[in-house]
């Protein structure tokens, strides 16, 4: 005789043919404390979530579209492949402010300042939800999560299963098919590999940014990506997920100045590989290591043609000693002004010109090209200690390794490393009050160290509703373009020669000062959260005064490379995000913001809606139906922002085919208030983008299995 | 997690090392004994057929002999008298009995509906004359537990095997009792659980009913990490699951269960009829505060008291 209930039912086994009762089974803990995540209540900061979910119903096809849903978030796309993304806006020049990461690993890639929006190695099918969150958070991620941070995560290859595939085709030359299979490597291994095609002739007419005359369709793109994720359960304690991007693009461009002869189309490639192993010590300590690569490739060639004394070298001598006397030379004036030496070679150059004579005005074609590669190996350690039932850490350092090589922007291979040390903890004194405080240490080779601290009180007023007192400061470290450029054209292919040689540099040039510092924003925020799960509704609010300084607003230009701190920003303003979920399969989702930009320098205001909306609402229905429509506007603003409005209806059936197959057609359909749409390029410089037709389609047929 | 849910936990841990078992997994603090009904009879002819001596089953049988002092315990492979009725703790008894010929009414006790039904199947003529207490929670509970947690009427998945598809019908009638929209999956040869998990991933919660077909020891840690990573909520289907990870789940003590019993045999004393199985009727709910917290949900006292006890009206 002995047990109790466990032989209960392991005398049932084989009797009933079966494995062991689940009844029976004793689980060990498998959501520890260290796994849980903060609830909304207790976040240091506001943040949207948008779920894959919100993703298909409301028809949302690529990252930057899916960032409309964000309130608050500044979406400028100037041509098919080159969105400018900043929440609350200000630079739409050098969208710099704001850090993408894709698992852990950040997309934004700190050699160049950008982050490839239209071609990021993510298929939007991968998605399981994209968490954003709106204000600054380098006290969690570091430097370049200044305004906010778009964390993208994919979809656990536990939780898919089988196969799926997806086509569809639309409007503007819309072709995309993406298929994926997940299973199971032996008995500890699970994977997800998707691959996906997409293309499009994106805009009808997209301006040139140099000479803004119009390209009509000369804005395609074709995307090809494959990813691929596993997890493995090396013990019961130990995990180890791999993940492999690869994406290239290529993408068309159209011409910037009018020397460009043939359009500098851009041919991208991306490879990025990380490993993450997480490591549980107990129910409250846990250990991660993630180490990544990720290495980027930009070829962008093109045949420019100009007058021969463009590649004298006696006026790139001049250029590099006083541009304004080479400008003087051009436009056929007098230089003066600079320095004996300027003068002295002044003169070199006039004479080398006309010892040319006519030969100097010839016209001569060549080659050039803005080619560049970025690598970055990343490894980070984490350890995350719940420390009691009210007090939780999280700690780490981390090793970066940039290195980027380009001969036209850096004359050779720039590299920079960067070390990094941060905690954060939650502290909760009572059950309805908790404390957030922590920060980021971070020194690189170029610029220095910086520091961005947080202290956040969040208090519960009741079950349902809370509000939190924010502050934090957080960085922008300067990238390797702004601290070490090095820029100049090399035309290969020369014809006719120059001095007898087939390549020449182009006399205008570059170079970076290196003496620039961090720039730097000081973030106040008083928030509200409500959650009144009987109306299923959540609602965030807050009041926010952000005031940012030692900003680098000039706009880098090989005639023009300036940089300097001198920026200065202030937004200030009201954001409101509702979020309903109703059993009978209605759901919403709302935002709006109101902004006030009071900067310094017309730059920082060139992305700029002092009022922005977004509206949702989708419906399930028991039949497989589904709609959903979604409507986005943001106001236009003095110096040729346009306002944008769109509005997108989204409907589709799913049909069960046999137990497991799925089988899902999609109908959408895009319009957009305004068929043209205007963006600031410079001061006093617009683009203005458009299509023949404000009403886009797309159909889609989603097959699961 | 909060310090009421760690006391709640240990509370329970110690219950379980003291007891060996879990009483199906279902147990928690340790409850009083209910008074016995002052028109409980007392039965000559009750037999009481356990398959060990277990702790558990000690406990087990001792609160029964309370509530049936003349009832006989009786070895489960030992053959009753052919018109006793017959109390069957746990399955290995249960299927003892089932095997043996006889002509009295056997009572299944703290026997998973999934277990009850396979062993029943498999008999003879006497499965007629059987009935049973299931040991899992009901899932009509378990939906308004749901209810409770969400405030509000939220699409509610559910996933069956094969040896639970019977439980269809009886979970439909709890979504209308409750109105809370039922999405049945089934799960059916060649399935995998996450296939079912992919497909359930835009329901906010999840009723976990024990089948051992769709969970087991190897993918409980799956479905737990997988829904909450999805942001569902996994209700049931023992203290251990919700231990584990799952949101919250009603269960029974065994003090609970045993007045049921006793309830039934009153009643066909009464009136000479053996009601269809049931599910636990009396019951009280563990939630784990850790997890409704990092889900966003708000509990309420009303959640964390939802219980049906003895006696109760």
């Amino acid at each position: 005789m002995a047990v109790g209930a466990l032989s209960f039912f392991a005398g049932s086994q084989s009797h009933a043919g079966t494995n062991d009762d689940p009844l029976s089974d004793e689980v060990s803990i498998v959501l520890t404390p260290t796994r849980l995540k903060q609830s909304i209540a207790d976040v240091p900061g506001s943040v949207t979530v948008i779920t894959a979910d919100m993703l298909d119903k409301y028809g949302v096809r690529s990252v930057p579209e899916a960032l409309r849903l964000v309130p608050g978030m500044q979406v400028t796309q100037l041509s098919n492949s080159e969105y400018r993304i900043n929440y609350h806006g200000t630079n739409i020049y050098s969208p710099r402010r704001l850090n993408v990461l894709i698992d852990g690993v950040s997309a934004y890639r700190s050699a160049f300042a950008r982050v490839d929006w239209a071609a990021l190695p993510v298929s939007i099918d991968d998605i399981q939800r994209i968490e954003v969150t709106r204000g600054p958070n380098s006290a969690s991620y570091g430097p370049n999560s200044m305004e906010a941070i778009v964390n993208i995560i994919t979809k656990d290859p536990h939780a898919t299963d089988g196969a799926a595939l997806r086509v569809t085709g639309g409007s503007r030359g819309q072709r995309e098919a993406y298929v994926r299979y997940a299973g199971s490597l032996g008995e500890s291994t699970r994977f997800r590999g998707s691959a996906e095609h997409s293309q499009n002739e994106g805009f009808n007419q997209v301006t040139s940014f140099g000479h803004l005359s119009t390209f009509p369709d000369h804005d395609a793109a074709k995307t090809n990506r494959f990813n691929w994720r596993s997890t493995t359960e090396l013990t019961p304690r130990d995990q180890v997920d791999v993940q492999l991007s690869l994406v290239n693009s290529d993408q068309e461009q159209i011409a910037s100045d009018q020397y460009q002869t043939t359009f500098p189309d851009v041919r991208l490639k991306e490879n990025d590989l990380s490993v993450t192993w997480r490591h549980t010590v107990s129910a409250s300590q846990e250990f991660r290591v993630q180490a990544y690569q990720s290495e980027h490739q930009n070829r962008e060639g093109w045949v420019e043609c100009v007058p021969a004394f463009a590649f004298l070298p006696e006026l790139g001598a001049l250029w590099k000693a006083n541009p304004d006397y080479v400008r003087a030379i051009i436009a056929g004036a007098q230089p003066r002004g600079g320095t004996a030496q300027d003068n002295a070679l002044a003169v070199q150059a006039l004479l080398a010109i006309r010892l040319r004579g006519a030969a100097a005005f010839q016209t001569t074609c060549g080659n050039a090209n803005n080619d560049y590669r970025e690598r970055r190996r990343d490894i980070e350690l984490q350890h995350t200690y719940v420390v009691s039932n009210s007090l939780r850490l999280v700690s780490g350092v981390g090793l970066r390794r940039d290195e980027a090589v380009s001969e036209t922007y850096l004359g050779g291979t720039v590299g920079n490393t960067t070390r990094r040390a941060f905690v954060n903890a939650e502290y909760r004194p009572f059950d309805s009050m908790s404390i957030n405080a922590g920060g980021f240490y971070q020194k690189d080779k170029l610029t220095g160290s910086s520091v961005s601290p947080r202290l956040a009180l969040n208090q519960r007023l009741n079950a349902n509703n809370t509000v939190r007192f924010v502050v934090s400061r957080a960085d922008r470290m300067p990238d390797i373009i702004e601290q070490r450029a090095d820029w100049s054209y090399l035309t290969t292919n020369v014809t006719p020669p120059v001095n007898s040689s087939g390549s020449a540099y182009f006399a205008q040039t570059a170079q970076a000062a290196g003496n620039l510092t961090a720039e730097k924003m000081l973030s106040r925020e008083v928030g509200y959260s409500g959650n009144f799960p009987q109306y299923g509704l959540m609602i965030d609010a807050k009041l926010f005064d952000d005031e940012m300084s030692r900003l680098i607003s000039e706009r880098l230009t090989l005639d023009s490379f300036k940089p300097t701190n001198n920026g200065e920003v202030r937004l200030r303003g009201a954001e409101l995000q509702a979020d309903l979920d109703l059993a009978n399969g209605w759901s919403g989702h709302v935002g709006y913001t109101r902004l006030s930009n009071r900067s310094n320098t017309p730059m920082e205001r060139t992305q700029y809606s002092k009022n922005s909306a977004l509206f949702g609402v989708a419906r399930q229905f028991d039949s497989g139906w589904r709609a959903g429509l979604s409507v986005y506007w943001a106001s236009a603003a003095p110096g040729g922002q346009s306002r944008y409005g769109r509005q997108d209806l989204t409907v589709s059936k799913s049909f069960r085919v046999g137990s497991r197959a799925t089988v899902t057609p999609v109908l959408s359909v895009s319009h957009l208030s305004d068929r043209l749409t205007s963006a600031v390029y410079d001061v006093d410089r617009i683009l203005v983008n458009g299509y023949s037709d404000s009403t886009r389609f797309a159909a889609s047929l989603r097959v699961s299995y | 997690m909060s310090p009421s849910a760690i006391v709640h936990l240990q509370t329970r841990r110690r219950w379980l090392a003291r007891a060996g078992v879990l009483l199906m997994g279902m147990g928690a603090a340790a409850a009083r004994p209910a008074p016995l009904p002052a028109a409980t009879r007392d039965r000559r002819d009750l037999v009481i057929a356990v398959s060990d001596s277990g702790e558990s089953t000690r406990k087990v049988v001792t609160d029964l002999r309370r509530r049936f002092p003349r009832a006989q315990v009786s070895d489960a492979k030992a053959p009753a008298s052919r018109r006793a009725m017959v109390i069957a703790v746990g399955p290995v008894a249960l299927r003892a009995v089932m095997a043996e010929v006889g002509e009295g009414r056997v009572v299944s006790v703290f026997t998973s509906s999934q277990v009850y039904h396979s062993i029943i199947e498999t008999a003879g003529e006497r499965r007629s004359a059987a009935t049973a207490i299931y040991a899992e929670p009901s899932p009509a509970a378990q939906l308004r537990l749901v209810g409770m947690l969400f405030k509000r009427p939220v699409r509610t998945a559910v996933v069956l095997g094969g040896r639970t598809a019977f439980l269809e019908p009886s979970l439909q009638r709890a979504s209308a009792a409750t109105q809370m929209p039922l999405v049945v999956e089934n799960y059916g040869a060649g399935d995998s659980i996450n296939g079912i998990l992919s497909r359930t991933s835009d329901a906010p919660a999840i009723l976990a009913i024990p089948d051992s077909l769709v969970y087991n020891s190897e993918n409980l840690r799956t479905v737990l990490l997988t829904t909450y990573r999805n942001g569902q909520a996994v209700v049931g289907f023992s203290a251990a699951l919700v231990r584990a990870g799952a949101l919250a789940t009603t269960y029974s003590e065994v003090e609970e269960i045993n007045a049921q019993l006793e309830e039934l045999v009153n009643d066909y004393d009464g009136n000479g009829r053996l009601p269809e199985p049931q599910f636990p009727k009396y019951f009280r709910t563990l939630i784990n505060e850790d997890v409704a917290r990092s889900l966003n949900l708000v509990v309420d006292e009303i959640a964390r008291n939802f219980a049906y006890r003895p006696g109760q009206r």
